[in-house]
């Protein structure tokens, strides 16, 4: 049974390599936010432009362990807080990761499924992908999905998660800002609009709440975009976030309001999975 | 940091972004004992069609000539640059083409199609001469949605 959550989405930036002061930025964000469930951006913790250090700052995670070196210092958080960090896996290949953490021990771990390598992203050079894809509980009776940056461009993984149920999806990213000159509506980049409209159209399609927590900040001669969301369960926009410097965006989810959004279409009732996995068999698209 | 062509009428834009971004005692007209880095006041349509002296970052580098000579006027391109936009009907037109290629993604043919036959094929040629030079440029902020040294790998 769902009840209420107060909830936050963090805009932050962060610095390749910096783990302490990144975990700081972190910490301090949370304290500042003090509600059950905090969202940072994707790599919160350890910078994106990481290149061969990816492997140096890969740490080992098990379900139920405390986060392990400087991430420990996460334990003083009191609510739960989703940060982004590289994974070293059992293989010792390092994955761009997500984790949900309770007072500093790890409940959960979501890999980046799809890495971009094309223009400017290189990370399929230096992560391993993601192969799993599982909603997990969350505070107050919520059931989440995360996903990371690309991920969100791949509309199949946020059909799974909500086919699977989940109510609220959580988006963590590291995008660069584009298109100063055309500029955007909420902000300088025009990139964010295609953002927000994936956003808006995943919340309104599968009636979930949709938080997207982007970073700010520069590295490499890329600034990163900001334009954080916090998104309705009809494609209302709640919150937004500047497109530069750090934020800290603030909503409750509501299970009224959800259930409002799935009355009186019942997209979600008639929808059929099964369908959908039988034809991606029949046409040779799934083995 | 050490700004070259400090005379150029864009060296004070390029001045202004780098004294915002590290403070303006490290900003420097001439090199001074001790590491520096040189800073070129190249614009986008320079570090496309020609080499400009090497530099470690090019705070311009993703504003189109065109553009530049908005924001500082007058428009001061290197000789090459000028040549070919006077073969392009200016330089708001050879902008446009190389806008088309580098940021539209169009193919070349029909990026420089709003090009007169002749500029278009020194256009080309002077595209496909720079190639290495623009892949291999210093540090430049990125601005469009294609910039050289980030994402612009043709």
């Amino acid at each position: 049974m769902r009840e209420s959550l107060p909830i936050a989405v963090a805009q932050l930036d962060a610095r390749p390599q910096e783990l302490d002061g990144n975990v700081a930025r972190g910490s301090a964000a949370a304290g500042e936010a003090s509600v059950p469930l905090l969202l940072t951006p994707e790599l919160s913790l350890t910078g994106y432009d990481l290149r061969d250090a990816t492997a140096t700052v890969a740490c080992p995670l098990a379900a139920g362990e405390p986060l392990p070196g400087p991430f420990a210092a996460l334990a003083d958080i009191s609510g739960h807080i989703v940060v982004g960090l590289v994974e070293r896996g059992p293989d010792e290949v390092p994955y761009n990761a997500l984790v949900l953490a309770e007072r500093g021990r790890v409940r959960h771990v979501q890999r980046k499924l799809y890495l971009p390598t094309y223009g400017m992203f290189d990370e399929g050079r230096y992560f391993g992908r993601g192969e799993r894809l599982q909603p997990v509980a969350l505070p107050n009776g919520w059931l989440g999905g995360f996903l990371i940056c690309e991920d969100f461009w791949h509309p199949g993984l946020a059909y799974v998660l909500a086919a699977a149920g989940a109510d609220v999806i959580c988006v963590a990213a590291a995008a660069p800002g584009r298109g100063v000159w055309q500029g955007g509506e909420h902000g300088d980049f025009a990139s964010a609009e295609a953002w927000e409209l994936i956003a808006r159209t995943t919340a309104a399609l599968y009636s979930v709440y949709v938080l997207l927590a982007n970073r700010v900040g520069v590295e490499g001669g890329v600034s990163f975009a900001g334009g954080s969301l916090i998104v309705g369960p009809t494609g209302d926009v709640v919150a937004r976030g500047s497109s530069h410097g750090p934020a800290l965006l603030h909503a409750t989810l509501d299970p009224a309001e959800l259930a409002r959004a799935r009355r009186p279409a019942h997209h979600g009732r008639d929808d059929r999975p099964a369908l959908v996995a039988r034809e991606l068999q029949r046409l040779g698209l799934a083995s | 940091m050490v700004l070259l062509d400090a005379a150029a009428p864009e060296s004070g834009l390029g001045y202004e972004w780098c004294a915002a971004a590290l403070g303006r005692e490290r900003v420097l007209a001439a090199p001074a004992p001790g590491a520096w880095l040189s800073v070129g006041t190249a614009s986008k349509t320079t570090l496309l069609l020609a080499s400009p002296a090497p530099a470690a970052l090019f705070p311009l580098g993703d504003i189109y000539g065109s553009a530049l000579a908005g924001l500082c006027p007058p428009w001061n391109p290197p000789a090459p640059i000028r040549d070919l936009a006077d073969a392009a009907g200016g330089p708001e037109a050879l902008d446009a083409a190389l806008r088309r290629w580098a940021d539209e993604r169009r193919p070349l043919p029909e990026a420089l199609a709003i090009l007169p036959a002749p500029a278009a094929a020194l256009v080309r040629d002077a595209l496909f001469a720079n190639r290495f030079a623009r892949r291999h440029c210093g540090l430049v902020p990125k601005l469009s949605s294609r910039t050289p040294g980030i994402d612009l790998w043709e």
